[in-house]
């Protein structure tokens, strides 16, 4: 890339931002005005229940710019859960709202493109010694905050500023996006009038809206409260005999309904009440972070003076050294300074219910479950940051969750107690810096009753999952890497196998550190192994030897390995044994409820009769919509040498699909479907003929 | 006078040639507008829709802005796969017919599957090689190259084009 022309470039659009201030200088000089930058001068706010300062603030025509990268922008845009891109040399800004609008700037040009609307901003944004600088303001009013007056103050008051209205068919859905992640109380429901309190955020969208042609017939949205602390409640109200579902959002700042026929699927039900916690800020998906290392979080930027947000309960400890970060490590280290847990956070997942728990650093644990359907982790050496949590849940699964600290001395311990409504089963689920435990439908029924683990050592899963005997076996010595205690056999049916090979290796999706998908109360890694152990069985009953890249609840390579080290630790297993198919089962997942049914990906030529095969016996079993057959570039199918497929069982985040996945005699039908195209690919495709000029 | 009518064919020359190569550095994307595509719900069809370009147009400023349009998705109304909430380029570069996007980490935050991937990664890599001389995409994600991602699986490990699909 020549360097030269560029240079030019950039002179010459750096010559142009200050030719234009120094006119404007001039001009505002010559009308006699104080100068037009006042740099260095603060711009005070108040934003959502603190003072926000704009250090690095000027005034363009009495207008605020601010710059891109002053501390207090940047906080005011992450509590927005807003990112903002912009890379030294570009000519574009490009701005990106929690609800996924696209704000676009161009140095030099006022127009503000947002979600594909063009506004116009009182000045354009410009560079002065490499910093952007933008037009405060209207970047507030794209986020939905408008600046209002209150006495001598300036409040920035976050908006219900946008509302959605689709109808397709008899449906209409209704998405409120606001400028902050959205809490709300149901005030009123019937099943075709509900309505909702939204407490903290003001509404533009203040006048009743008379709609036709769908399933809603009115909107009504009120405004109440003081600027500080406003209040939007909106009722909507739909046409007789319709109604209505909560629908999942891809943001927190997204609130949706859909008004259709009774007895249509609508989404769930709305809950009494909803406040998203500040880790929820991101998906509910996004609590799996593979990476094993934490960063400690820096400490607040001095000039965030005030209190913080309610709401914002992420943070540093503010009761700890800060050594005990880098010091703590696993195990009974008393003598090491006490991490703290920093945040209990409980999120509702469809009938299930996902505790998070954040820790400042390793910590080891101990849980228990006992008889009264009671269940308990202990944290030792940790301190409770704040006061102890009691949430009772509106949730089918769990009674309450309870976090308190309930020792000192010798060694301070947190607990976190749950109260489940009936059997239940309490998954724990490793994060990056902390854990989830995971609450689903299903059954605790004869597993555990005690167990124990630790936050950021590997303990939490044996180090070596694959090839490691299970307590009370043995490996003979110069046993292969991969032990014999996996296949079983039962006598050959079809054919003569090339190379002896009449091993198929299945593969369960995901498992130990890295659950896969989450939702509706399900976990990914569960459902695949539940679905590869049954179709094992049946594929030993056609005759096949069987191996599965892993039995149980453990990573494959090693826990928190790189996913690429993970998945070559699934492909070398088949590779390595030249087995004669490869079959992969996984649970598919969406942002939103639209997408449901059951595909099966394939990579290779050689892949496809099988998954053809494969894809067209599962159909008629499960009665799930036929998503088809569809190449991918997936890791698993691309890198094992045999036929090799991937089944997306169905859609976790689905309300449908998931109901299903929750019936074992559904998850037979999987097993029974997958083996039924094994059965029909191997009498298709001989297997003699099955090994030349593959690939 | 044959020695400046050599003289002023070397000028020409040099001329011509400069003028290719900063061309070439700075090939005029598009027009006004330039073409985003977004992947549909079925996971296959790419679907067109135009975005006005700001006062840039170099090729390099104009892979940033639609890459990041790509990333953004179409208006929030609208059908399609999206990146997850969140992921924006980071950094984008211009290497011959290749251009090498940066994705901030977000992207691996989520654990969707191998579908939702699929459909992300075409609807970039179909807007991108819309662009004038552009045929490949290269991806980083957060500075480093990686083999795949964690939820599906979607494989990274080399460029991609149109017939990665």
């Amino acid at each position: 890339m020549p360097r030269f022309p560029e240079a030019i470039l950039s002179w010459m659009s750096h010559s142009r931002v200050r030719a234009g201030s120094a006119l404007l200088a001039f001009l505002l000089g010559s009308l006699g005005s104080p100068p037009s930058v006042r740099a260095q001068e603060a711009s005070a706010y108040w934003f959502v229940g603190s003072r926000l300062i704009l250090e690095r603030a000027t005034d363009v025509r009495g207008e605020v710019a601010v710059a891109t990268r002053d501390a207090g922008f940047e906080r005011f845009l992450a509590k927005l859960g807003a990112t903002l891109a912009f890379a030294p040399g570009q000519n574009y800004a490009i701005l990106t709202a929690a609800d996924r609008r696209t704000i676009t700037f161009t140095i030099g040009d006022p127009q503000i493109i947002s979600g594909g609307v063009s506004t116009r901003a009182p000045f354009a944004p410009y560079l002065e010694a490499g910093e952007l600088y933008v037009p405060f303001v209207a970047v507030a009013r794209a986020l939905y905050v408008e600046p209002v007056k209150s006495g001598s103050e300036i409040v920035l008051q976050p908006q219900l500023g946008g509302l959605d209205v689709r109808t397709d068919a008899r449906k209409t859905t209704l998405t409120f996006r606001g400028g902050v992640p959205l809490r709300y109380t149901k005030i009123a429901e019937t099943p075709d009038r509900v309505t909702i309190a939204f407490p903290g955020v003001a509404s533009t969208l203040t006048q009743a809206r008379r709609m036709t042609g769908g399933a809603v017939s009115e909107v009504d949205v009120l405004v109440s409260g003081n600027p500080k602390n406003p209040t939007t409640t909106v009722t909507i109200e739909g046409v007789s005999g319709v109604a209505h579902g909560l629908n999942v959002v891809p943001s927190t700042n997204e609130f949706s309904l859909t008004f259709g026929p009774a007895g249509t699927a609508l989404g769930a039900a709305i809950p009494e009440s909803y406040t998203p916690t500040a880790r929820s800020l991101a998906p509910i998906v996004a609590q799996i972070v593979p990476t094993p290392s934490r960063t400690p979080r820096p400490p607040p930027t001095p000039i965030a003076s005030g209190t913080d947000a309610p709401n914002d309960s992420v943070g540093p400890a503010a009761t700890l050294p800060t050594d005990a970060i880098a010091n703590g490590t696993s195990g009974s280290s008393s003598s090491r300074a006490p991490i703290s847990i920093t945040e209990v956070g409980v999120d509702i997942l469809g009938d299930g219910v996902s505790v998070r728990v954040s820790a400042s650093g390793p910590v080891s644990y101990e849980w228990h479950r006992l008889a009264d359907n009671r269940w308990y982790i202990d944290f030792k050496n940790a301190l409770l940051t704040g006061s102890g949590r009691d949430e009772r849940p509106n949730a089918i699964a769990v009674d309450s969750v309870r976090a308190r600290q309930v020792a000192m001395s010798p060694v301070p311990i947190v607990r976190i107690a749950l109260s489940l409504k009936g059997d239940r089963r309490v998954e724990i689920v490793p994060l990056d810096g902390g854990l989830s435990l995971a609450i689903d439908g299903s059954p605790a029924a004869d597993a555990a009753r005690v167990g124990a683990g630790a936050i950021g050592t590997p303990s939490l899963a044996p180090a070596s999952g694959f090839g490691t005997p299970y307590p009370g076996e043995t490996l003979a010595p110069g046993a292969s890497a991969y032990p014999t205690p996996y296949a079983t056999t039962t006598p050959w049916k079809y054919g003569t196998p090339p190379n002896g090979s009449k091993l198929i290796v299945i593969d369960p999706g995901h498992g130990g550190s890295d659950s896969g998908a989450l939702g509706n109360g399900l976990v990914e890694k569960t459902l695949t192994l539940d679905i590869a152990q049954r179709l094992k069985t049946l594929l030993v009953a056609q005759g096949w030897t069987v191996r599965m890249t892993r039995e149980r609840d453990v990573d494959v390579a090693r826990a928190n390995a790189a996913d690429a080290e993970e998945l070559q630790a699934r492909v070398d297993v088949a590779n390595l044994q030249n087995a004669r198919l490869f079959i992969s089962v996984h649970i598919n997942s969406f942002p939103t409820q639209q997408l449901n049914g059951t595909m099966t990906f394939y990579t290779k030529g050689i892949d496809k009769p099988l998954a053809d095969a494969v894809q067209r016996d599962l159909i008629p079993l499960l009665g799930t919509k036929d998503d088809g057959v569809r190449a991918g570039r997936l890791y698993v199918t691309r890198r094992t040498t045999m036929p090799a497929i991937l089944v997306e069982t169905g859609f976790i985040s689905n309300a449908g699909d998931a109901a299903l996945m929750r019936s074992s005699e559904f998850l037979q039908n999987v097993a029974q479907g997958i083996a039924n195209g094994v059965r029909d690919y191997a009498r298709a495709q001989p297997a003699t003929a099955s090994m030349a000029g593959e690939r | 006078m044959r020695s400046l009518r050599i003289l002023i064919l070397v000028a020409l020359f040099t001329g011509a040639a400069f003028a290719g190569w900063w061309y070439l550095g700075h090939r005029p994307a598009t027009g006004d507008t330039v073409t985003v595509y977004y992947t549909k719900l079925d996971g296959q069809s790419e679907v067109p829709w135009r975005v006005s370009l700001g006062s840039a147009r170099d090729l390099k400023s104009v892979a940033f802005y639609t890459a990041t349009q790509a990333l953004a998705g179409p208006a929030p109304g609208v059908d399609a796969i999206r990146f997850p909430a969140g992921t924006h380029v980071s950094a984008i570069d211009v290497e011959g017919s290749t251009v090498h996007v940066d994705i901030s980490k977000e992207i691996v935050s989520s654990a969707a599957g191998g579908f939702s991937e699929d459909g992300e990664f075409k609807s970039l890599v179909w807007t991108l090689t819309a662009l004038p001389g552009i045929s490949s995409v290269r991806i980083t994600i957060g500075g480093a190259k990686v083999a795949t991602l964690p939820g599906g699986h979607f494989e990274l490990d080399e460029p991609l084009s149109r017939s990665s699909w």
